[in-house]
């Protein structure tokens, strides 16, 4: 299996959907191939830091006078 | 009819803040928001009142936000072969100092977060919203794919591509 079929599987297994024997060539394939070893590795530290750092994070508000300029907008556009 | 002035008042914000969790564009949520109470107004007699009415304009702006993405980019601009080639570029582990084993970490570096999340700003609209699919909302891949009209393997192939343009951009500093 060549190394892009396996990074797709690598990918869909981190959704948890792949099949045992999808998860046996993966296995197979990183045995023999560090380009994908590599690849493997990065998805995974990616995965977490992904999961640990998307954050909340800022939540925009509209100001008093932005309000009022959508009101208007409202009023002129319906 | 419906009070303009009170819908404004009441679900501005509320509206802003969902579609900024999603779109993560504070101008691009505005312009949602904006389109969605005009969509709203238009509309207004259709609203069986069933469901509030905070609800019936989530819904609106829902639909807003899944057709945005339905018809945004899915390429990348720049050369995308090159970004096959992962054993060229620094090894992002020893470049962030953190491994898979102490991921947890990345807490404590607030500079590192807000790096990481400059560089998931900069994909691509359909990329950055399979990323905030995945991991902010926790979908399930046949969820993503029904939201963003892909396929499950474009899936795969668009989480794989941005994972190596955060590596690239992690890497290069260059957030």
């Amino acid at each position: 299996m060549n190394c892009r079929r396996i990074i797709k599987k690598i990918e869909k297994r981190s959704f948890g959907v792949n099949s045992s024997t999808d998860n046996l060539a993966i296995r197979f394939h990183l045995s023999y191939c560090k380009n994908c070893r590599d690849y493997e590795r990065t998805s995974i530290l990616l995965d977490k830091m992904l999961k640990k750092s998307i954050p909340e994070g800022r939540v925009p508000v509209y100001t008093d006078t932005e309000k009022q300029t959508l009101v208007k907008q409202l009023h002129i556009n319906s | 009819m419906i009070d303009q002035e009170q819908l404004v008042t009441e679900h501005a914000d509320y509206l802003l803040s969902f579609a900024f969790s999603k779109l993560r564009d504070e101008e691009l949520a505005k312009d949602m928001v904006q389109d969605t109470f005009l969509a709203a107004i238009k509309n207004y007699a259709e609203f069986e009142q069933r469901s509030s009415l905070r609800t019936w304009l989530t819904s609106i702006l829902n639909r807003k936000i899944i057709d945005y993405w339905r018809k945004a980019e899915t390429r990348y601009t720049s050369n995308i072969s090159n970004l096959s080639k992962t054993s060229d570029s620094p090894n992002l582990e020893e470049y962030i100092g953190i491994t898979e084993d102490n991921a947890e970490s990345i807490m404590e570096k607030a500079e590192l977060i807000q790096q990481l999340n400059d560089c998931i700003d900069k994909l691509p609209p359909k990329w950055k919203a399979a990323i905030s699919l995945r991991y902010l909302e926790e979908k399930k891949s046949d969820e993503v794919c029904k939201e963003l009209s892909l396929s499950a393997s474009n899936l795969w192939v668009i989480i794989h591509r941005a994972k190596l343009l955060l590596k690239d951009c992690l890497t290069s500093g260059k957030s």
